[in-house]
């Protein structure tokens, strides 16, 4: 712990070494971030990058008071958030409002590895990976939703409903062409 | 929200969460990349905030030494000048395009068919792309209006008088002889594009001027550079001492000062790879006596008994004077001191009896005080030094080399001690112009045509003892990096 506070410090006075150590320990989780919340992995790899860069010349900010992991964290959110704004905001999606609920059984969801999960988030529309990420996996409600993404508590709610029904339709889908297709390897 | 569905959150942001994976390589290499490229930028930030103050400056001087050629046009005033000019022929090709009737073959002129020329090109390019609308449209109806006066010239051809007929005639004679590798069908063009309209005797005068002022102007290379220059630097010294002089002196420090140099420099070119510089430099030398713990001379051993005693010996300077008409006189690193006062802080004590070490001391009288002297000289330096350009390019490199007249601008003697930093005199026997030399290598950097960004390390050594007296023998040397903006003109 001391020693991530010492890394931290070198990295402020600008350390070449310190920054790539710092890189090394938190960029394979921070890209596991980026991709969740990008369209593929060439965006993830730009928002990884932007926001590395912004965790270096913030660092000297950083207070030592919440875990360095979830400051980095945040950073990755917003910068991918910051993205989404830039390149969605004046194309929304269509609402669906009404909607198929399908049934997953559990044992899929189980089955499915994270790369593949990932890959099935991939093709979310912008919009509604962004609700999905930020309510399941960064626990926002649908009001800070509503506010981090300029749209109405309603349209959140929906979008989340949408994105869940197509991750279940895809899961499915997907075992189901496993189970046909024996040379299918994920 | 359902079971079901928190059930699958739940499931979905477990997997998520430990997910991690290795980002590609170049990523990092970007973010390096993007660091040091801001770390660039802050740089570029702080040296362009200097360049401009120097800028500033330069601007000022410029401006002031411009004025004092306020009575020549310049070339840039001209051109503008010629530019309305062609406009105006323009306008009046438009008004006379507009009036047939009062159409005279006469103003056809050498100065018309000199612009039919420079407009021959253009001409043909419509042509040959006939009447496709890719020309702009005022230049299609110029050629249009051109083509009317032709045929309106044509019309009348025959009913003209003879004379008229013949200036027509000797015209086409003039263009034949212009355009004769053209083609025939070129050759019809430039009959049509002739503009029919006369220049004015002044707006001739002008043009010839014009021409003059801008062949001048092209042709001239730019011969001087004006800079401006600090640099920090180390200055130390080389000195030597009688016997006699050093047995009763301070203790030499060999501890060279850090200080800021500055000055302005004019360049003239004398040739492809040479130019000549002068200017006008101010530098400061400064050297600081010390304190002795191995005492090095013998008044100086006499002189310890002085002071008080419990460990503080070492903390008090205590060097042999001379007393002499009520002035007190110490031999120190460049020369004698001369106090103007006694100053605060200080005792004189006397030794009046040799002993073992010294059965007569040379001087009996004993400076006792805390403290430091450093004696400062302030050097006007007026350079004649010669630059070769070894690389002439966006980034140059100069060598230089030549000699300085530094004129003693100041001379004074400070001490320092618990009352503060009192002047207390000066150096005696100090010639006011002494002579150095100068070596160097100059770094630039083209910001643009006129100005410059410099680095020049340089290494000035005085080439004669500044201190007159024969006992001592103290040159000051200097090392600096000269760092500033040339402007060129």
């Amino acid at each position: 712990m001391e020693d991530l506070k010492n890394i931290v410090e070198a990295c402020a006075s600008g350390d070449v070494r310190a920054q790539e150590k710092l890189y090394k320990m938190f960029a394979p989780k921070m890209y596991g971030v980026c991709l969740r919340y990008a369209k593929d992995a060439t965006e993830a790899e730009d928002n990884l990058q932007d926001g590395f860069f912004k965790v270096f010349t913030n660092i000297k900010g950083f207070r030592h008071e919440g875990s360095l992991e979830g400051w980095i964290r945040r950073i990755m959110v917003n910068v991918s958030l910051e993205k989404y704004r830039k390149q969605n905001m004046l194309h929304p999606v269509e609402d669906v409002s009404i909607y198929d609920s399908q049934h997953i059984s559990e044992d899929i969801l189980d089955k499915i590895s994270a790369k593949e999960l990932i890959e099935l988030i991939h093709q979310l529309p912008p919009r509604y990976r962004m609700v999905f990420n930020l309510f399941v996996m960064e626990g926002l409600s649908h009001q800070q939703i509503s506010e981090e993404m300029q749209i109405t508590v309603g349209t959140s709610k929906s979008n989340l409903a949408r994105a869940r029904d197509i991750l279940k339709r895809k899961v499915t889908e997907l075992y189901r062409v496993v189970g046909t297709n024996e040379n299918y390897s994920a | 929200m359902n079971m079901e569905e928190q059930n699958m959150d739940k499931a979905i942001r477990e997997k998520l969460e430990r997910f991690s994976q290795q980002p590609p390589l170049h990523v990092w290499d970007n973010i390096q990349g993007q660091l040091q490229a801001q770390k660039r930028k802050h740089r570029i930030v702080f040296f362009s905030r200097i360049a401009a103050a120097a800028v500033v400056l330069l601007a000022f001087m410029a401006g002031w030494y411009f004025n004092e050629k306020s009575g020549q046009i310049t070339p840039v005033v001209t051109q503008n000048e010629i530019q309305n000019t062609n406009r105006n022929i323009q306008n009046e090709n438009a008004k006379s395009n507009s009036d047939s009737g009062k159409i005279d073959p006469n103003a056809f002129n050498e100065n018309n068919i000199a612009g039919t020329e420079s407009k021959s090109q253009t001409k043909h390019i419509e042509k040959e792309t006939d009447h496709e609308s890719i020309v702009p449209k005022e230049e299609t109806a110029d050629f249009i209006a051109d083509a009317k006066i032709h045929q309106k010239l044509s019309g009348e051809e025959s009913s003209e008088s003879e004379t008229k007929e013949v200036a027509h005639l000797d015209l086409l004679d003039k263009i034949e002889t212009l355009f004769k590798t053209s083609e025939d069908r070129n050759l019809k063009l430039k009959e049509k594009s002739i503009p029919v309209n006369r220049i004015s005797e002044a707006d001739e005068v002008l043009i010839a001027e014009n021409i003059r002022n801008l062949n001048e102007s092209g042709g001239e290379e730019s011969k001087w550079k004006l800079g401006l220059q600090v640099s920090p630097g180390y200055s130390s010294q080389n000195s030597n001492y009688s016997e006699n002089y050093s047995n009763s002196m301070t203790y030499s420090g060999q501890n060279g000062n850090a200080n800021v140099t500055g000055g302005i420099s004019v360049q003239m070119k004398a040739g492809k790879k040479w130019s000549v510089e002068s200017g006008v430099y101010y530098s400061q030398n400064g050297q600081r006596s010390t304190n002795s713990e191995a005492f090095n001379s013998n008044s100086l051993m006499y002189a310890a008994d002085y002071a008080p005693l419990g460990g503080e010996r070492k903390s008090y300077f205590n060097t042999a004077v001379n007393l002499s008409n009520g002035q007190i006189e110490m031999n120190s690193t460049a020369g004698t001191i001369q106090f103007s006062s006694a100053p605060a802080g200080t005792e004189v004590g006397s030794e009046l009896d040799g002993d073992e070490f010294s059965p007569s001391p040379a001087s009996p009288n004993t400076l006792l005080t805390e403290g430091e002297f450093s004696q400062v000289f302030d050097f006007i330096e007026i350079p004649l030094y010669l630059r070769y350009s070894l690389v002439d390019a966006k980034f140059g490199v100069e060598l230089l080399g030549g000699v300085n007249a530094g004129i003693i601008a100041g001379n004074k003697v400070y001490m320092e001690n618990q009352y503060g930093n009192e002047n207390i005199g000066k150096t005696k026997d100090i010639s006011s112009v002494n002579i150095s030399g100068t070596v160097g290598v100059g770094l630039n950097y083209a910001l643009n045509k006129n100005i410059s960004l410099a680095v020049e390390p340089r290494f000035n050594y005085y080439l004669n003892s500044i201190n007159q007296n024969p006992d001592v023998s103290f040159r000051p040397y200097r090392i600096g990096v000269y760092t500033g903006l040339y402007y060129e003109f």
